[in-house]
């Protein structure tokens, strides 16, 4: 006989979610409904759920800080499923990176739901990782990379706090790197505009000059783009030697890294960079491996 | 960027799916500040953006039987059997539900910070549509109907808190 706690500040999403696991013959006296993620980690301890149901956006504490309060307390293996008007790529990654069993965008169908859930259920009790799987990569390996696609050029590195990535602003490619074998999220990659143009002028052969012109002037050439996102690719072995890695999207975005400061409160290792080519120019990047 | 014929299908599906009912979304072209009337509800839910000082926002515009309609689905009740409280939280929830639908109209909007819905008294909310830029505009009114998806980007006049 399963046990679920289904968590959502929505009265009326707690009632389909209820409704569609009393269709598929869940012991209705098993199903407990909270209206909040304080409220369900209470209740975790009583009721000793086999799958927790959150939404993600409500008041107070959301879907995925319960997730990581779970993760963090004697409840650490409870399957988690969240139902989410969630898009923002940074956070589903992160949700992916605690072993959540699946994510359900709102609206969903009963039968989609369902699904979800058996799947769930079939599959063990979440393991947690062991710590320290894998280490975080040393300076050296990011200019083998770099020096790799861009005809041996000479980059010299140097490590910078992470922290400093947080004021870049402006035009960042964002790589999300998942596990090749179950899809789930385990890092995040950024270059900034500098290094974009930079490593992606000079793989494409940009001349010298347009490279310089095009950092000067904010706008870089279109053939650059594809080369950083190759290097982004390059990158994923870095993440964790013993299982394969794969980029699984990367973006150019305008974005302030304030609401990625915000977002990655716990992860496993972070580096960042700062690669130059002498008498040239140098950017920045950085490697986020999430928990 | 996602076109609006892509959004139009999203809205038409939310609604079907929430309120089992056909209805077609379309993007209204020619804006015109519409008027707003007590026989409506309005939602707004605050949509965070890159910059801590642009905020963007979704709202929901709709009649109080759409309104009973949506809750009586969404609870399994017959409308008669409905609190008001039941369809204030049946209405909050499409507007969550709706908000995912639209913030990929947003320049990085799959990075946007999704906030909670609150019901608007009628003098907030025109407040809120006075001050804010329409990006867009989404309709499925039916009769003397209404029922619009708003996205204000930029939204101003909104405070957290002002509920109805």
């Amino acid at each position: 006989m399963h046990r679920f706690i289904i968590v959502d500040d929505s009265r009326a999403t707690q009632s389909i979610i209820r409704r569609a696991l009393a269709s598929a013959g869940y012991d209705k006296e098993q199903v407990h409904t909270v209206s909040s993620a304080v409220e369900a980690l209470e209740l975790a301890t009583s009721v000793r759920p086999d799958l927790v149901i959150t939404d993600w956006h409500m008041p107070t504490m959301t879907g995925l800080e319960l997730l990581v309060k779970l993760r963090q307390s004697c409840h650490d293996d409870v399957r988690v499923g969240m139902v989410t008007t969630e898009t923002n790529e940074i956070r589903l990654a992160e949700a992916r990176s605690h072993g959540v069993s699946f994510i359900l965008h709102k609206p969903f169908r009963d039968e989609d739901l369902l699904e979800n859930v058996q799947r769930a259920l079939a599959e063990p009790r979440h393991v947690k990782p062991p710590s320290g799987a894998s280490q975080p990569p040393s300076g050296e390996q990011i200019v083998e990379l770099a020096a790799g696609m861009t005809h041996e050029s000479p980059w010299q590195i140097e490590s910078i706090p992470l922290a400093s990535f947080e004021n870049i602003s402006g035009k960042v490619l964002l790589g999300v790197y998942s596990r090749a074998d179950d899809h789930s999220a385990i890092g995040l990659g950024l270059m900034d505009f500098n290094l974009i143009t930079l490593l992606g002028g000079v793989a494409a052969h940009v001349p010298t000059k347009d490279i310089l012109q095009s950092i000067a002037n904010n706008q870089a050439p279109n053939e650059v783009g594809p080369h950083a996102e190759h290097f982004l690719k390059l990158q994923a072995g870095l993440f964790d030697p013993k299982h394969r890695t794969v980029l699984s999207r990367a973006s150019l975005v305008n974005v302030k890294l304030e609401l990625l400061r915000k977002t990655l409160h716990h992860h496993r290792w972070g580096v960042a960079f700062s690669l130059s080519i002498p008498e040239l120019a140098s950017g920045s990047m950085a490697l986020i491996r999430l928990s | 960027m996602i076109q609006p014929h892509e959004i139009e299908a999203r809205l038409s599906g939310v609604w079907e799916a929430l309120a089992r009912e056909s209805r077609e979304f379309r993007l209204v072209l020619d804006v015109q500040p519409s008027p707003v009337s007590d026989g409506e509800r309005r939602i707004v839910l605050p949509v965070g953006l890159d910059d801590p000082s642009h905020r963007a926002g979704v709202a929901l515009v709709i009649s109080h039987e759409d309104a009973e309609t949506l809750a009586s689905v969404m609870f399994d009740l017959a409308p008669a059997a409905l609190e008001q409280s039941d369809i204030d939280d049946a209405c909050a929830e499409a507007c969550n539900v709706f908000s995912g639908c639209l913030v990929e109209y947003l320049p990085s909007g799959y990075l946007a910070d999704i906030g909670l819905p609150e019901a608007m008294a009628l003098e907030g909310y025109r407040k809120v549509s006075l001050a804010s830029g329409v990006k867009a505009l989404f309709e499925a009114s039916q009769h003397d109907r209404r029922l619009a998806v708003i996205l204000f980007d930029p939204m101003s006049g909104f405070r957290p808190g002002e509920v109805a």
